[in-house]
């Protein structure tokens, strides 16, 4: 690497990193988003009322829980921006109602990776939050390496066991 | 002219005893005389002595006084000395403090700044997941509590489940038919992909709205490593 590029990518990289730090010691957000989603969630189940809301007993059993998931959100997404600088991480996470991708189940998957849709089975929800490194040597397409996969739940399994 | 003397006086007219007692008397007054004469000379000799000894006593006295003044002149300048000292040395503690808390900052600053101009990982790809596991443990134990605590409500169902739009919430549609059949396990699945929808929404917060410069220097950041990897 020439001494120019090397000086760029420090700089580049010392200023990512400042602003990262600023923006990851900032308080962590309100819980109120995550508990409000979940209550209306159990609203779905149709056992509250505006008498019993949903969103007092998800407060009440899990509000210290929620707290936890996001302290581990930032502190997972701090440990992607700021402690991995030399590739780009993110978090991986398989929309519901999409086709399920068996290739995006491999190791590693890209823009060339031919979808194996057999089936066309759709999902149904994310259950656990993977995590992929994009990739994208000189002269190369970018793919993703899945370094940890994401669980997901196929809407046919669901429909079997209900 | 005659006197009438009560006694006769004529210088003859004594005996020789009488002139004899009265001559050796007279020797006696004379060596005693000469005795005190010596007597005196000596205590003459003594007082001058003495006088010397004063004097020089004096002398001494005197020199001593002059000493013991130098001493306190000299005392009292080491004195002025010491606190003038005391007083540099406090400065210079109080400089040397002000230096270390200066080095300590700088020594600070420049571990940081090295941390901001390493290119290399602060963390290890194994740790990043270890992260990511914990989290997605997270996930389950509070969409788990839930289920249970919500398993234990034995009160009839109070309203009618509420209509869902599948376009409005990002989540599993098809779990909400089966969560209705009152399946705790279709309802753990359902919490625990509506908390992976908020986490991950959560994270991507990160290029939106003011940190965009952000995502810009980032992608500047793996393109500039990619390219000289």
């Amino acid at each position: 690497m020439s001494n120019s590029r090397l000086i760029e990518g420090q700089a580049i990289s010392a200023r990512w990193r400042s602003l990262a730090y600023s923006h990851f010691s900032r308080p962590p957000p309100d819980p109120t988003l995550l508990v409000e989603e979940l209550a209306k969630v159990l609203d779905y189940t149709g056992y509250f009322s505006s008498t019993q809301p949903s969103v007092d007993f998800v407060r009440a059993v899990a509000l210290e829980g929620i707290e936890t998931i996001i302290r581990h959100t930032l502190r997972s997404e701090s440990a992607l921006k700021v402690g991995i600088v030399s590739s780009n991480m993110s978090l991986l996470f398989e929309a519901p109602g999409t086709v399920f991708d068996d290739t995006r189940m491999t190791n590693d998957f890209g823009p060339t990776s031919v979808p194996i849709t057999e089936g066309q089975d759709r999902i149904a929800g994310t259950t656990e939050v993977g995590v992929g490194k994009s990739i994208c040597r000189a002269g190369e397409i970018r793919y993703t390496e899945i370094l940890l996969k994401a669980k997901v739940v196929l809407e046919k399994d669901v429909m079997a066991g209900s | 002219m005659s006197w009438n003397l009560p006694f006769s006086f004529h210088p003859f007219g004594r005996n020789v005893g009488e002139i004899s007692t009265e001559t050796q008397g007279n020797t006696a007054r004379s060596e005693e005389v000469g005795l005190l004469r010596r007597e005196i000379a000596e205590l003459k000799g003594q007082v001058k002595k003495q006088e010397v000894d004063i004097g020089r006593l004096i002398r001494e006295k005197e020199r001593r006084e002059n000493r013991i003044e130098e001493l306190e002149h000299k005392v009292g300048f080491y004195q002025g000395d010491m606190q003038r000292q005391a007083q540099y040395m406090r400065a210079m503690e109080e400089r040397l403090k002000q230096t270390q808390e200066l080095l300590e900052a700088r020594s600070a600053e420049l571990t940081g700044a090295h941390a901001f101009l390493s290119m290399s990982d602060d963390q290890s790809e194994e740790e990043v997941l270890g992260i990511v596991r914990d989290l997605n443990e997270n996930i389950y134990q509070v969409a788990v509590d839930l289920t249970e605590e919500w398993e234990k409500l034995e009160s009839p169902r109070t309203t009618s489940p509420t209509d869902v739009d599948p376009t409005s919430r990002p989540w599993a549609s098809a779990l909400i038919q089966v969560v209705r059949n009152r399946d705790p396990v279709g309802l753990t699945f359902l919490l625990q992909s509506c908390l992976c929808s908020q986490v991950v929404s959560m994270a991507s917060s990160w290029g939106h709205q003011e940190l965009g410069v952000l995502q810009s220097i980032y992608q500047r950041l793996s393109a500039s490593g990619e390219r000289h990897r």
